[in-house]
């Protein structure tokens, strides 16, 4: 199968005699589960800003539903939808207008946004705030009208970054089931968290980054292998390649 | 430690100054306080002649009493206290008073400053009214009431509810009114016992509701938007980021974003309209027509020049009306959005353009009416038709204009 993110030996960053990442690459395919993983300053926040391409590769390429960013822009960014981690929503608008334009902005029908985005009010139990203005939301609202967003777009792939800041446990679980859903039927999703926990139960592979390289990939199974603890945890497989030294959590 | 506090509030007043310092250079260059000196002269020139022949019966007092409630009761503090000094500065909440008492003696003297000058350009008029007390004795009873006002705001700004804020703050305007009216009109004495009742009758009734110890979020929120008005006067002459404002809902305008088309090209269409609508975009725009509009409708009515001075004030502020319409173009420049929607760039120009545009025609049409209805009904056609058709034709040439100016901030 075709992925649908293929990073090829990624060098990038803020400037070019300190990169921040190292010669990433690495797939994502259609239909699984990717958890971004590592400590704080790993590049994680990087790697996705390259994938978003807000920023220009120093080396390497980015490719996304089989395409650069300069070989066709809108086929690229319509191949995803984001969901950063801090929420960035436009004050003066309602949620219902965020569904409305994001509808619109992916080309989205009218009666197809009209029942996303009645499904996704609901789900999210945001039906009562429909008329809110973002800048009176709580964190926690601001960051589900975000997700609803991205998941109004239905796109082939989600970039999401440290998505559980300020939700409620239903509102996780919400999430967690539709990206589930997402998953089956076709789309893939890269995920960064520090909630090891969540991506052992959701995610099919990890990519582990440590000083802006790929430290370890691959499922939950291979990373055993490689560390040599059958059964471990991925919190601490996590620990066993960040900090083999301390060897904190056993072995 | 307390001294430290003190300190600390002297230097942020003084980092804000060195921060405006660029600005208020840019504001100075716009040429905006030569037109102010103008306006000025022109009011002052005016208000002699006025002087010289006050019509009998003038209500003096009343005016008086008018200016100096306004300015008494007006209470601004600047504490330059963020957010952030929630974690930081709150733990030190018993040492505040310090911090407080530097913000609260510049606010006095500033307040006073300007009842005073107010005073003295009143003084004159104060003359005529054949009142039994001079206005220089005046001075300290005005000094007085205003530190009385600024501590009863103090009070206001402490109360938990928001309703018995209003109501306090309601309860100190009329009290200072008639205080006011009292000075100005009765035996010094008199009065002076009948503000002292009214000053004990505030400061009781102050104390009913229920009061924080000291009023961060409050001082916090005012604290904001004192600089967001900053940051919209210099705005008008500079580049100048803006810190979030509270967005107004405006449902008399904002019903019209409904009604565009469900499109993708149409996406920046429905933003643009309403963060005109609900930003402080459309609320300078409105003022500014409803201003305009009078002003137009005043001078157009009086008949001066024949019925053009009308159509003069009407371009004039058709004008400003396009060039604040158009300030809309720096809305959602650095939002990552932008970048990330499957959209065009040039879509989100082209319906700032038509955006602006639109409003710019919103405002147009009752500028040029109001300027050019009294004309016409005078029987003055010509200038009444070059109202609506100036303020009319500046709209597409300022479109233009626009339009010209964002291809050019593209390519830079």
């Amino acid at each position: 199968m075709e992925p649908l993110v293929e990073v090829k030996e990624l060098s990038g960053g803020y400037s070019p005699r300190r990169p921040v990442l190292h010669g990433l690459t690495f797939t994502v395919a259609p239909g699984e589960i990717v958890g971004l993983i590592g400590l704080n300053g790993a590049g994680k926040s990087t790697t996705i800003r390259h994938l978003l391409g807000l920023m220009e590769p120093f080396e390497g390429t980015v490719r996304i539903g089989g395409v650069t960013l300069e070989e066709d822009a809108e086929r690229y960014r319509r191949s995803f939808a984001y969901v950063p981690e801090t929420p960035l929503l436009f004050d003066e608008l309602t949620v219902q207008e965020h569904l409305r334009l994001t509808a619109m902005a992916y080309d989205i029908d009218e009666s197809t946004y009209v029942e996303r985005a009645e499904r996704l009010l609901d789900e999210f139990r945001m039906a009562d705030k429909r008329s809110a203005f973002a800048a009176h939301l709580s964190k926690g609202m601001k960051q589900k009208v975000m997700i609803m967003n991205a998941l109004l777009a239905a796109p082939p792939l989600y970039i999401i970054d440290e998505p559980f800041l300020g939700l409620d446990p239903l509102a996780m679980r919400s999430l967690l089931e539709r990206l589930n859903e997402e998953k089956r039927s076709g789309s893939a999703i890269l995920m960064s968290s520090h909630i090891l926990s969540t991506l052992e139960a959701y995610c099919d592979r990890y990519l582990l980054l440590h000083d802006g390289r790929l430290l370890a990939s691959g499922t939950l199974e291979t990373l055993r292998e490689m560390a040599g603890m059958p059964g471990a945890s991925l919190e601490r497989l996590f620990f066993r390649f960040i900090a083999p030294e301390r060897n904190a959590y056993g072995s | 430690m307390e001294a430290d506090l003190e300190a600390l509030r002297r230097k942020r007043a003084e980092a804000w100054r060195k921060a405006v310092t660029p600005y208020v250079r840019d504001m100075a260059r716009s040429g905006f306080p030569s037109v102010a000196v103008l306006v000025a002269l022109a009011a002052l020139s005016g208000y002699t002649a006025f002087l010289e022949n006050v019509p009998p019966g003038f209500p003096i007092a009343a005016v008086g009493a008018a200016l100096m409630t306004l300015l008494l009761v007006r209470s601004p503090l600047r504490t330059h206290l963020r957010p952030a000094d929630a974690v930081f500065l709150m733990p030190r909440e018993h040492e505040m008073e310090r911090y407080m008492k530097a913000a609260r003696r510049s606010g006095y003297l500033s307040g006073s400053v300007l009842t005073l000058a107010v005073w003295l350009l009143y003084a004159p008029l104060y003359g005529q009214s054949g009142a039994p007390t001079g206005a220089a004795a005046l001075v300290p009873a005005l000094l007085v009431l205003k530190a009385a006002n600024d501590a009863g705001a103090w009070q206001e700004r402490r109360m938990a509810r928001e309703t018995a804020r209003r109501l306090c703050r309601l309860l100190r305007t009329a009290l200072t009114l008639a205080a006011v009216c009292a000075l100005l009109t009765k035996p010094l004495i008199a009065a002076l016992g009948f503000a002292a009742a009214a000053a004990a009758l505030q400061a009781a009734v102050c104390r009913l509701p229920a009061r924080h110890r000291f009023p961060w979020q409050r001082l916090f929120d005012e604290e904001a938007r004192t600089r967001r008005r900053y940051e919209r006067f210099f705005r008008s002459f500079t580049d100048l980021p803006s810190e979030a404002e509270a967005p107004a809902r405006r449902p008399y305008a904002a019903w019209i974003a409904g009604y565009i088309r469900h499109s993708r090209v149409n996406t920046y269409l429905m933003l643009y309209t309403l963060t005109l609508v609900r930003t402080d975009i459309g609320g300078m725009l409105i003022r500014l027509t409803a201003v305009g509009a009078l002003a137009g409708a005043v001078t157009g009515a009086s008949g001066a020049l024949a019925g053009w001075a009308g159509a003069l004030v009407s371009w004039l502020f058709a004008l400003a009306a396009g060039v604040q319409a158009g300030t809309v173009r720096h809305a959602h420049r650095h939002a990552v959005w932008r970048h990330l929607y499957p959209l065009p760039e040039d879509g989100r120009r082209r319906a700032a353009v038509r955006v602006a545009a639109a409003a710019h025609f919103a405002g147009a049409v009752p500028l040029g009416l109001a300027a050019g209805l009294p004309a016409a009904l005078d029987g003055r056609y010509a200038p009444a038709l070059a109202a609506l058709a100036g303020c009319l034709a500046l709209v597409p040439a300022t479109a233009f204009r626009l339009r010209r100016k964002m291809e050019w901030e593209a390519a830079e």
